[in-house]
C-alpha cells in the first residue's frame, strides 16, 4: 500500500516537472510569435500576452526589410553544398579507414582524430588567412569548403565507425566474384551504409544551417550573408520597429521548426546515432 | 583488380593496388584537413610569436611577448574567468538538466515521444536565433521575464539581465543552456533505453531499492555516453561565441567576453593578429587538455570498476 502511494507521488512529481519544462521550452516561442503580431507601442506596454489587434502586415514588411529571401537563398546554397561535399568525400575516407589497406595502419586515422580535439574557434583566424590566399575569402564556395574542412575529423570518424560495423566477409565474397575495390565499395558497402549516411547528412545539415562563427569571419559582404548572420542585424535593418524584429525571428526559425515537426524521428535518430558513434 | 586474373596469383600486385586505392580514397578529405585544420594550427602557433597586423608581408618576431600581454590584459583575464563560468554552467544546467529530464522521461509509460519531441525543439533552431529571442525575453522594458516577475510580485527580481556587468555572463549562459540541454537529453535517453531491463529486474530480486538501482545499474550503463556528453558540455562551454555575439557583442564593455570573442575582436577589429593568435592557442590548449584529461580520467574509472 505504502509502496503504491510512493510510486504515485513519484509519478506526480515527474509529471509536474516535465510539464514545467515543456512550458519553459514552448513559452519563449509562443511569446515571440505573439509579439510578432504586435506594433511597437503594444510591445512596449508589455501588458497583454496575446496581440489585441493582430498586425499580419508585420510579416511581408519584415521579409522585405530584413532581406529574408536573400538570406534563405544563401543559407540553402551553403547548407546543401556543405552536406553534399561532406558526404561525398567522407564516405570514401571512412570506408578506406574501415575496410581498405589503411585499416591496418591506423596512424593516418589518428591524425584525423587529433583534428577533432582542436576547437574551430582557435584556428578561425588562420582559416580566414588560408581562404584569403586562395582568393576564396568572402565567397560561398570558400565558406562551404571551410565548413566541410573543419568538420572532416568528426564526419570521417562517424563514417568509419559505420563501415567498421559491417562484416568484412561481404567484401571478401565480392572480391572472389571478381569485383574491384571501387565496385565492392559502390555496390556492396555503400547501400548498407545508408543509415549512417542519413545520420551524417542530418548532422551536417543542422550544423551547416546553424553555422555562425566561420560565416561571420568569411562572409564580409552583406549580400552573401546567411540567415544566422542576418538575425544579428534585425534591430538595425528594421529601424527599431520591434514588431518586425519579432516577425523576422519567427520567419527565420519557422523552416527548421516545420522540418523538425515533419521529420522529428529521423532528426532525433540522426542526432542519437551521431552522438553514440561519436 | 582485373576480373580475369585470379587474386592468388598476384598477391604482391594486389596489396599494391590495395594501398593505392586506400590512399586515393582519402585524398579529398586529406587535402581539406591539411588546408583547414593542420596548416591553420601551425600558422596560429607561428603568428602567436610575432607582431603582425594581418596585412604586411613580413612579421616581426617577438617571442613570448604576446602571451605576456594577453595574461596582463584585463579583457583577457575576464574572458578566461567567464569561460570558466560558462563551462560550469553548461555542465550543471545543460548536461545536468538533460540527464535529469531524460531520466524522468525514460520512466514514463506514456507520452515519452511527446516530451522528447517538445523538449528537443529549442535545439533545432539556430543559436543566433535563440540568442535574439532571449535578448527580447531579457529586455527590461518589454521582456516577458521581467513582466512575469512583476506580475507575481517579485519586482525585486526583475533585474537588468543583460546590462548588469555582474549578471550578463549568467544570463547569456542560461540562454545557451536553454537551447543546449535537449541535445544531451536525447543522447542520455537513448543510453537509458539501451540498458537491459533484466538488469533492473535482477537488481530488484537482490533487494536493491530505486536509489541503489540507479547507482548500480543506470550509471554504469550510461558510462560511455556520460563521458562523451560531459566532455562535449565542457568543450561547448569553452566555445559559446554565437550566443554572446548575438546577445551583447561581449558587452557591456567587456563583461561578457569569452576567449573566442577576445580572439575575434583582437584580430578583426583591432588588427592585432599576434595577440589574437596567442589567445587562440591558449583556448586550443585548454580544450585539448580538458578532452584528454577527461578521457584518461574516465578510462581510469572504467578500469577500476
Amino acid at each position: 500500500m505504502t509502496r503504491g502511494t510512493k510510486i504515485k507521488h513519484i509519478h506526480w512529481f515527474s509529471g509536474a516537472v516535465l510539464i514545467l519544462f515543456t512550458l519553459l521550452a514552448l513559452i519563449p516561442f509562443l511569446w515571440v510569435i505573439c509579439s510578432s503580431l504586435k506594433g511597437t507601442g503594444e510591445i512596449f506596454t508589455g501588458r497583454n500576452f496575446f496581440p489585441q489587434d493582430p498586425k499580419f502586415s508585420n510579416y511581408p514588411q519584415a521579409w522585405e526589410s530584413a532581406r529574408l529571401g536573400l538570406r534563405f537563398f544563401n543559407s540553402i546554397i551553403v547548407t546543401l553544398g556543405a552536406t553534399v561535399l561532406s558526404l561525398a568525400i567522407t564516405t570514401l575516407a571512412g570506408y578506406s579507414f574501415a575496410k581498405l589497406w589503411l585499416a591496418k595502419y591506423p596512424f593516418v586515422f589518428y591524425c584525423y582524430l587529433f583534428g577533432m580535439s582542436v576547437p574551430m574557434q582557435a584556428i578561425v583566424l588562420s582559416i580566414f588567412l588560408q581562404l584569403r590566399n586562395w582568393n576564396l575569402q568572402n565567397t560561398r564556395l570558400g565558406l562551404i569548403i571551410a565548413i566541410v574542412g573543419t568538420g572532416i575529423p568528426f564526419a570521417t570518424f562517424l563514417m568509419r565507425n559505420f563501415f567498421k560495423d559491417l562484416p568484412d566477409s561481404f567484401g571478401e565474397c565480392a572480391q572472389l566474384d571478381g569485383s574491384n575495390a571501387f565496385q565492392t565499395f559502390w555496390y556492396v558497402y555503400l547501400p548498407l551504409a545508408k543509415p549512417g549516411m542519413l545520420a551524417l547528412a542530418i548532422f551536417t545539415l543542422i550544423g551547416a544551417w546553424n553555422e555562425f562563427d566561420l560565416s561571420l569571419v568569411v562572409l564580409t559582404d552583406d549580400k552573401l550573408w546567411t540567415i544566422t548572420l542576418g538575425v544579428t542585424q534585425f534591430r538595425t535593418v528594421t529601424n527599431n520597429n520591434y514588431g518586425l524584429v519579432f516577425s523576422s525571428a519567427v520567419i527565420s526559425f519557422l523552416p527548421t521548426v516545420l522540418l523538425y515537426c515533419l521529420f522529428q524521428r529521423s532528426f532525433i535518430e540522426g542526432i542519437t546515432v551521431g552522438g553514440e558513434k561519436g | 583488380m582485373n576480373a580475369a586474373t585470379p587474386f592468388w596469383n598476384n598477391r604482391r600486385k594486389r596489396s599494391c593496388t590495395d594501398a593505392a586505392t586506400s590512399i586515393v580514397f582519402i585524398i579529398p578529405t586529406a587535402i581539406l584537413l591539411i588546408a583547414f585544420v593542420i596548416i591553420p594550427i601551425i600558422w596560429t602557433v607561428q603568428i602567436s610569436f610575432n607582431e603582425w597586423d594581418g596585412l604586411q608581408p613580413t612579421m616581426n618576431f617577438v617571442g613570448l611577448e604576446n602571451y605576456q600581454t594577453a595574461f596582463q590584459k584585463p579583457q583577457f583575464q575576464k574572458s578566461l574567468l567567464n569561460n570558466f563560468i560558462w563551462a560550469v554552467m553548461h555542465l550543471f544546467f545543460a548536461c545536468g538538466t538533460g540527464f535529469f529530464i531524460a531520466f524522468l522521461i525514460s520512466r514514463l509509460k506514456r507520452g515519452m515521444g511527446f516530451f522528447r519531441t517538445v523538449l528537443f525543439l529549442p535545439n533545432v533552431i539556430a543559436t543566433t536565433i535563440s540568442a535574439v529571442m532571449w535578448t527580447q525575453i531579457f529586455n527590461p522594458t518589454y521582456g516577458i521575464l521581467n513582466n512575469l516577475l512583476s506580475a507575481i510580485g517579485l519586482d525585486s527580481l526583475a533585474l537588468q539581465w543583460l546590462a548588469d556587468p555582474d549578471l550578463v555572463i549568467y544570463s547569456t549562459s542560461m540562454a545557451s543552456c536553454w537551447q543546449a540541454y535537449g541535445y544531451y537529453m536525447v543522447l542520455f535517453l537513448a543510453g537509458l533505453q539501451n540498458i537491459d531491463v533484466s538488469l533492473y529486474e535482477a537488481a530488484r530480486m537482490d533487494g536493491a531499492n530505486a536509489f541503489k538501482q540507479f547507482i548500480h545499474v543506470t550509471i554504469p550503463g550510461l558510462r560511455s555516453i556520460l563521458t562523451f556528453v560531459i566532455s562535449m558540455a565542457l568543450i561547448n562551454g569553452l566555445k559559446g561565441f554565437a550566443t554572446v555575439w548575438a546577445m551583447t557583442r561581449g558587452g557591456p564593455e567587456y563583461s561578457s567576453h569569452l576567449l573566442s570573442l577576445f580572439v575575434y575582436k583582437t584580430a578583426f577589429l583591432e588588427y592585432d593578429y599576434g595577440l589574437a593568435s596567442a589567445a587562440a592557442v591558449i583556448l586550443g590548449i585548454l580544450v585539448m587538455v580538458i578532452t584528454i584529461a577527461f578521457n584518461v580520467f574516465s578510462d581510469k574509472i572504467n578500469a577500476d570498476m
